[in-house]
């Protein structure tokens, strides 16, 4: 099973694939709109969630604070990996 | 099977090829080709000698300015630069009084993004509307075959690395991506793509959509600009956060668009029938090593929106955000882009007469488009402080209409091009206060 960490460094390279010009790995308390991501990166990496930890952000009735950072989306997926 | 071709050619991908024949088609059918103009308010009295010093300086040096198109011995075609061809950019001023209001400007700037180019071999042109001497507006006309929206607004900030001495002109090269694969490769999955494109259109069409398209084929389009302030687009922040949720501007902005299209639909008593909506996609992030500035990356995704189901806000929104996930997660606009790959066999006067006849289909009853970051950077043009930056786009003949967002700074602007004759000057009042509830979650 991964933990918070394990999600935290995957979620963090596929920030880095999706956004070219983040030419360094991206601070993981950081709001996401600040480092480049729109409505279209957004929707990629809830896709990459969905596919790699089976969780559809776009159904799970999110909150805001849920999802804007890396690290409150690993505590997320984390938390709903140990309640399912 | 993969054939051997150049790597010093910039070939053309799919989509070029399709705004290469929407030009034609356009030409033919209006006698203006497919080109658009972004246009850059700015403060004070612009220093025309500079600006065009700057420009002779970068046109001479990138090859793609004195080319067309031509084949090459797979059929593939590419860009033929003519090297030994001066590039004859014009640069144009007009002066008016500072005491004119804003209407007055925008009516110029309309004028000017209808203009057609001197020659069907140019594609770029800038016009400079002086109002007094506080304000200035740089217009750049472009054509779609040398540019899109993103690569237009990419190039004035090229222009402005030069003016201020960022890089040097011989320089200019090294920022732009000269060469493109001919990607005549993976034919297989090129085909399947092609088939679930057009099972994925079967289901779209299945109930009949709106298309506002026969009576309006004319040259002349209208362009109405919604600007909203710094507080409104706040406003407008704070209406995607609570409706569509955090980052979610592009199904927000669909919803409005949308609401703009039911007004006009009603303008015009067109029936009451589904919406089909194309979005147009960047494809750039697919291919991030070299900065793409010149010709087309673009892809669309598809919406299908029930006239009905926008009296509910929230409702439709939830939609637009199921669908746009599952377009995405389909790969809808990269499957796309290869069939648009396999389209090029097509000589450009089929494949525009059979846009002709299916476009509306392709684009859908309107074109959608949300550029979320403006590349060019606030402060300063060719020394002139920035105020705005916004875009007058052309819309394909057989498209109802085309309704885009742009933002500049923190102000988040909209464009909307109508066929002349579409609606009169009391409706586009209506329509501009209907856009701008719509932004700011003001109900009617």
């Amino acid at each position: 099973m991964l933990d918070k960490q394990q999600i935290q460094k995957m979620l963090e390279s596929k920030l880095m694939q999706l956004l070219p010009q983040q030419k360094i790995k991206p601070e993981i308390d950081v709001p996401l709109h600040t480092l480049g991501v729109d409505s279209m990166r957004l929707v990629e990496l809830f896709i990459f969630i969905e596919t790699e930890f089976g969780i559809d952000l776009m159904k799970a009735g999110i909150e805001m604070k849920d999802i804007q950072t890396i690290k409150s989306i690993s505590e997320y997926i984390a938390l709903k990996r140990e309640s399912s | 099977m993969r054939i051997p071709c150049s790597k010093s050619k910039r070939y053309l991908r799919g989509d070029d090829w399709l705004v290469h024949a929407l030009h034609y088609n356009t030409l033919k059918a209006t006698g203006l080709g497919n080109s658009s103009m972004v246009v850059l308010e700015m403060e004070g009295v612009f220093e025309l000698e500079d600006f065009k010093k700057t420009i002779r300086q970068v046109t001479e040096v990138i090859p793609f300015f004195t080319g067309k198109v031509r084949r090459d011995w797979t059929l593939a075609p590419f860009w033929a630069s003519n090297r030994k061809k001066s590039v004859n950019v014009s640069v144009i001023l007009k002066t008016i009084e500072d005491d004119v209001k804003q209407e007055a400007v925008l009516s110029i700037l309309e004028e000017w993004a209808n203009k057609p180019f001197e020659s069907d071999l140019d594609y770029l042109c800038f016009r400079i509307l002086q109002v007094g001497l506080n304000r200035c507006y740089l217009a750049m006309q472009f054509d779609h075959r040398l540019f899109d929206a993103y690569g237009a607004e990419s190039f004035l900030s090229l222009l402005e690395k030069v003016f201020s001495k960022q890089i040097k002109p011989d320089q200019v090269c090294k920022e732009i991506r000269l060469t493109e694969p001919a990607h005549l490769d993976h034919w297989r999955e090129n085909f399947l793509c092609g088939k679930a494109v057009i099972q994925c259109r079967y289901k779209l069409l299945e109930k009949p959509n709106l298309f506002l398209t026969t009576p309006f084929k004319k040259q002349y389009q209208d362009h109405i600009s919604v600007f909203l302030n710094d507080e409104e687009t706040l406003q407008f922040q704070n209406q995607v956060q609570n409706h569509a949720g955090y980052l979610m501007t592009l199904p927000y902005g669909l919803y409005v668009a949308a609401m703009v299209f039911r007004y006009l639909a009603k303008s015009v008593n067109a029936s009451e029938e589904d919406f089909l909506a194309s979005c147009s996609v960047d494809q750039r992030y697919l291919s991030p090593n070299q900065p793409a500035i010149f010709f087309n990356y673009l892809s669309f995704m598809f919406f299908k929106i029930s006239q009905a189901d926008l009296d509910d806000r929230s409702g439709i929104i939830n939609i637009f955000k199921q669908q746009f996930y599952e377009n995405t997660k389909e790969k809808y606009p990269e499957k796309l882009s290869k069939v648009m790959l396999l389209m090029r066999i097509m000589p450009k006067k089929i494949l525009g007469n059979m846009m002709s006849t299916w476009m509306h289909v392709f684009f859908g009853s309107f074109n959608f488009a949300f550029l979320h970051k403006c590349n060019i950077k606030e402060g300063f043009f060719c020394g002139r402080r920035l105020i705005n930056v916004f875009h007058y786009p052309r819309i394909p003949v057989q498209t109802g209409a085309g309704i885009y967002f742009n933002k500049f700074g923190k102000r988040l602007n909209m464009s909307i091009t109508l066929h002349h004759g579409m609606i009169d000057c009391n409706q586009k009042q209506e329509l501009i206060t209907v856009a701008r509830n719509a932004c700011l979650g003001i109900s009617c």
